[in-house]
């Protein structure tokens, strides 16, 4: 790392995030100038995403390459007031609380006050869908039966295909105008509303490009200024580059990153949208650019690295927006969540691996941030030296990449109806959700706790925690008569909470259409522009609706023991085991010894526990899988987390498989945390008894000791390892590696670990900003060491 | 008469295996080491397995592997030991190793596995199942299944009939053995094994007993037939410092090695102190305690048998 990003990231990283009311203010204004209320919905959007990229102030760090704050300094992050509006209250925990906190000056807090919520309140988004959902939506969110998306951010969970490497936004904008004089009231009766739209999204490029050129203003004043020759020369052509992109395609290296970084800006500064926003394929989509450049002799491979480095800070200052609530509970970090993608199979279906695949590798190692995430993804073709590259580097201990298999993730696409073209193009994004990059809207809806669905089963439909009736009266479970039976009132539990989240959830959708369409995204995804509809809308090519069930292990194993212990083996009754939950085990710690260790468990290639892991996964896929959505497309299921599975764990009373009341649920599809005894190829073996295929995507994660990995014969066997969890259609495998000691280590003394990153779901994170909950829990995974 | 269903005494099963042969494996440990070598990592391993006949599924003749971090102290195995030798010791289970007679009856209670068997009987087909549901792995990474121990030849019937099902199977084998058996033994394994790991703990007859407690006569001669029957064969050299790393050990070693008829390969093994916590809770003494050679002379070792042309990997 040379001096220049060395300051850079040092910089970066130790910014401290705050609340930045600038873009509140400026949409503040703009919502309450002459004309605002009488313009269409997409037309506001735009109007107000001009508006603000206009007038936001510019920032520019010393010696930076690729410029472009979202807010007005690295980390001062805005809020979205059209979507939630932060109480007083809410502002005193973002700056207070302990973990993930965001600064809120005293100047903030009154502009909030005085300005801010007196016009807000009563206008966002999260008020109006609370007061949309049905009772017993709320109850179940209340109660920790699953979460809601979109309660606090735009749908989003999108990625960006090469379509801005190869035409600007003026190209764009030319194509919208085309579509908009193709418009006939008379004999398309949509014709105003796609007008509508279209205008929007032209403004929305305009706005775009309008912010570029202010930054090309703002460069040359910087290059006049600037008494190094050196870097006033830098800065002019930084200056050209900002007039070019995103407004023309790129042609340069240094352009293309640019530009990209433009587009990313418009899409976070317009909403909030989950996961941010992403390049995606960016060792394919620069790799062009790279291959002519480094040819022709323009770009050398130390150029190209520290561009590349520059672009990483960029994802690095731009937190995640403040979260509250339980939104923050079950996203607790300051990541949001853009995940590259490396290597994978290029359009003709051949691999994908090339040498800038390689150089991407060595800048992730060497910045070592969080953000932006990273991920290979790993098909047959692969090359094992690509795995293995990628292996020294999630060796080192801070989960990155994670692995994922190309070739189930094109499987799982054409199964979702997807050409075999798109399918190839994509990937996965934020934590390991498939999708056809650049065409498709895939909205993650809310967590789903399944393992308290059993707890209101064993309960005959009543939260034991709260003392309600939520779900339906399935029956007692003494009167279950088999373990059929218990399992069949599990299904209809399931179902029935499947089906209140589905009706809210395609309520919400068309909250997001009617009233915040996101047309500055849209024209970004084809084929908004062709339907002259907004992303929120169905504009998409392909457009789906995920439920992201938690717990599978947990329930599972919970299930697993009821069978085991009351119907097969006959050493408990139902009364005996029921009396041990409702009373959290309390002086019952044999029983507990026994269900936690003389009980098959999932994770360990058990038959008896992974039989009822493929009934569990049918149950919730058959449940959600094939509904409709309001945008054309369907609901689907996968299996990840993110801190979900903390908050859901705190909502659960204690479980037949022996946890105690309020501990941590199993992560995504990973045994539960010390459950597996037999080691890395007992727990392969397990999770590949599901159908991956049948799912958008789903998470293993795993922990090894840094000595599994320190020689040779280590790192082949986890190449291995993967190659044959991915013939055995595995979506997606991850990494930590780090020893118990150091985690206790870092517990006892933050302030000597900060800098230590470690997976947690699906994403990595500072391991001193986890909670308490979170921490030990990951300490808990099983350590799993090959001798 | 029906003949018994063969079985096995196996104190350990390690999946994810992978430095017991290629890839990734799973690594079988049998009872019955006849050698009692000082740095000793698996101990449940040397004991011969005892010629009681066993009542169905109780796993007799098993020390007791005693572990009180575990125990939670609820008692209720107390009862269940006819010899009354176990009881509790500031909320700890405790064993009086002098009154157990390794009946196994206290095995059944335990929770926590605060208490249990060292080693368990295997039947053939419960083997083979363990073996066989490792299988995606092996053909993934060229791995397969590894006998070890203790040592896998002193059960040479279970072990000939694994290795017989393994072939059928298409699995590759490999046996890690220390050799101290009849040649005999070998020979009846030889055709279905497809790699032998041979351990070599010393050249010096003295030495060698002073070690291990047995001369290495035979073994000496088992390994030099095995090299001159072309069998694929890796040789494996446990370097103890203060033990059988000095520069005469060494120089033995290199002096036997480099008048073999072969040059098969050499893993150098580094001396490790994983296996002591396992002493005490077997009820038996600690082992003296050894240090590691330093990485010079490790490093002038290994240059010297490459010299001598063989090939050589370190592990510990």
């Amino acid at each position: 790392m040379n001096p220049r990003i060395t300051k850079l990231r040092e910089k970066s990283l130790q910014a401290v995030p705050s609340l930045s009311p600038e873009r509140a203010l400026i949409l503040t204004e703009v919502y309450r100038s002459p004309g605002f209320a009488n313009l269409s919905a997409p037309r506001q959007r735009s109007a107000a995403l001009k508006a603000f990229l206009s007038r936001k102030s510019l920032y520019l760090e010393e010696d930076e390459l690729i410029v472009g704050e979202r807010g007005p300094a690295p980390k001062a992050t805005p809020t979205y007031p059209e979507i939630n509006i932060h109480s007083l209250e809410d502002l005193k925990i973002l700056d207070s609380r302990p973990k993930i906190p965001f600064r809120v000056s005293p100047e903030t807090f009154q502009i909030f006050q005085e300005v801010l919520i007196p016009f807000w309140k009563g206008r966002s988004q999260r008020e109006r869908l609370f007061a949309t959902m049905a009772p017993e939506w709320i109850a179940a969110y209340e109660s920790g039966i699953f979460t809601e998306f979109m309660e606090q951010r735009a749908p989003g969970h999108t990625v960006l295909d090469d379509k801005i490497y190869r035409s600007g936004l003026r190209e764009f904008q030319r194509r919208i105008r085309e579509r908009i004089e193709g418009l006939d009231p008379l004999t398309d009766t949509e014709a105003y509303r796609k007008r509508e739209e279209l205008t929007a999204m032209e403004e929305s490029a305009e706005a775009v490009i309008l912010f570029a050129n202010r930054y090309a203003d703002f460069l040359e004043g910087e290059a006049d200024r600037c008494p190094r020759q050196e870097r006033k020369e830098e800065l002019r052509e930084m200056a050209r580059i900002c007039r070019k992109v995103p407004a023309e395609a790129p042609e340069t290296f240094h352009e293309a990153l640019q530009a990209y970084w433009f587009i990313h800006l418009g899409v976070i500064c317009e909403l909030n949208p989950w996961d941010s926003f992403n390049p995606g394929r960016l060792d394919q989509h620069l790799w062009p650019f790279y291959e002519r450049e480094t040819r022709e002799g323009t770009l050398t491979k130390e150029r190209a690295q520290e561009l590349l480095q520059a672009f990483w800070i960029r994802f690095h200052n731009q937190p995640s927006p403040p979260k509250v609530g339980i939104t923050a509970e079950e996203s607790n970090t300051y990541t949001d969540f853009a995940l590259i993608n490396l290597g994978g199979v290029k359009e003709d279906g051949s691999d994908g691996v090339n040498e800038l695949t390689y150089l991407i590798l060595d800048v992730i190692e060497e910045m070592r941030l969080l953000q932006p995430s990273s991920m290979i993804q790993v098909s047959k073709k692969s090359p094992d030296r690509f795995i293995l590259r990628a292996l020294e580097i999630i060796k080192t201990g801070f989960g990155q990449p994670s692995v994922f298999n190309t070739d189930a993730i094109i499987q799982e696409m054409l199964r979702q109806g997807k050409s075999l073209q798109d399918a190839r193009n994509g990937g996965a994004s934020g934590c390991v959700e498939t999708g056809a990059f650049g065409k498709e809207s895939y909205i993650l809806t809310g967590y789903f706790n399944l393992t308290k669905i059993l707890e209101l089963t064993l309960h005959n439909g009543r939260d034991p925690r709260r003392g309600i009736l939520l779900g339906l009266e399935t029956g007692n479970p003494a009167d279950f008569r088999s373990f059929e039976d218990l399992l069949e009132a599990f299904r209809r539990q399931v179902e029935h909470f499947v089906k209140i989240k589905v009706r809210g959830s395609n309520t919400i959708e068309r909250l997001f259409a009617e009233y915040l369409p996101a047309p500055f995204l849209s024209l970004l995804i084809s084929d908004c522009i062709e339907k002259g509809k907004d992303y929120h809308d169905g504009g998409a090519r392909y457009n789906t609706s995920y439920i992201q069930g938690v717990g599978l292990g947990s329930v599972t194993d919970s299930l697993t023991a009821l069978r085991h212990h009351i119907y097969q083996e006959k050493t408990l009754t139902w009364e005996e085991f029921m009396k041990a939950l409702d009373e959290d085990f309390e002086g019952r710690e044999p029983l507990r010894r026994r269900l936690l260790n003389e009980t098959p468990k999932y994770g360990n290639d058990d038959e008896e526990a992974d039989g009822i892991l493929r009934e569990v996964f049918k149950i919730y896929h058959d449940a959600v899988n094939g509904r409709p959505n309001t945008r054309s497309g369907v609901f689907r299921i996968n299996l990840l987390p993110t801190t979900c599975h903390v908050y859901f764990g705190r909502v659960t009373g204690a479980t037949p498989d022996g946890r105690k009341s309020g501990q941590p649920l199993s992560e995504g599809i990973s045994p539960v945390q010390g459950a597996d005894t037999k080691g890395p190829t007992g727990v392969v073996l397990s999770a590949s008894k599901i159908d991956h295929l049948a799912t958008g995507g789903t998470l293993l994660n795993q922990k090894f000791t840094p000595r599994l990995l320190s020689d040779r014969e280590g790192l082949q066997g986890v190449l291995h390892l993967i190659r044959t969890y991915f013939r055995l259609d595995g979506h997606h495998i991850q990494f930590n590696v780090v020893d118990a000691a150091t985690l206790r280590e870092a517990q006892k003394h933050p302030e000597n670990h900060r800098d230590l990153i470690v997976r947690v779901a699906g994403y990595s994170d500072y391991f001193v900003d986890l909670g308490e909950d979170l921490q030990n829990e990951i300490l808990h995974r099983t350590e799993h060491q090959g001798f | 008469m029906v003949e018994a269903e063969p079985k096995g005494r196996i104190f350990n099963v390690q999946r994810f295996s992978l430095h017991d042969g290629p890839g990734i494996r799973v690594t079988l440990f049998f009872q019955g080491c006849p050698l009692r070598c000082l740095w000793c990592h698996n101990p449940e391993g040397t004991l011969i397995p005892e010629g009681t006949p066993t009542p169905e599924g109780t796993p007799l003749g098993s020390r007791p592997l005693v572990v009180p971090e575990r125990c939670i102290g609820d008692g209720e195995c107390l009862p269940l030991c006819p010899e009354g030798a176990l009881s509790l010791e500031g909320g700890r289970i405790r064993l009086d190793r002098g009154l157990c007679t390794l009946c196994g009856l206290c095995f059944s209670h335990c929770p926590t596995g605060a208490l249990r068997p060292s080693c368990r009987t295997m039947t053939l087909a419960e083997a083979m199942a363990v073996i066989l549901k490792e299988r995606p792995f092996f053909s993934e990474s060229g791995g397969g299944v590894t006998f070890s121990g203790g040592e896998p030849l002193a059960q040479p019937a279970f072990l000939r009939l694994l290795l017989q099902e393994c072939r059928q199977e298409g699995i590759s084998t490999a046996v890690d053995t220390c050799g101290e058996v009849p040649w005999e033994t070998f020979e009846s394994v030889l055709p279905r094994t497809d790699l032998f790991l041979f351990d070599l703990k010393a050249l010096d007859e003295g030495l060698h007993r002073r070690l291990t407690g047995r001369s290495n006569g035979r073994i000496l001669a088992n390994l030099n037939a095995l090299v001159r029957s072309g069998v694929p064969l890796r040789i494996r050299i446990p370097l103890v410092g203060g033990a059988n790393a000095d520069s005469e050990a060494l120089e033995g070693f290199v002096r036997f090695l480099s008048g073999l008829s072969r040059r098969p390969p050499v893993d150098l093994l580094l001396y490790h102190t994983l296996g002591r916590e396992k002493y005490p809770r077997l009820g038996l003494p600690l082992p003296p305690l050894f240090t590691q050679p330093s990485p010079e002379t490790v490093s002038a070792f290994r240059d010297t048998l490459e010299r001598e042309g063989f090939c050589t990997t370190l592990g510990g």
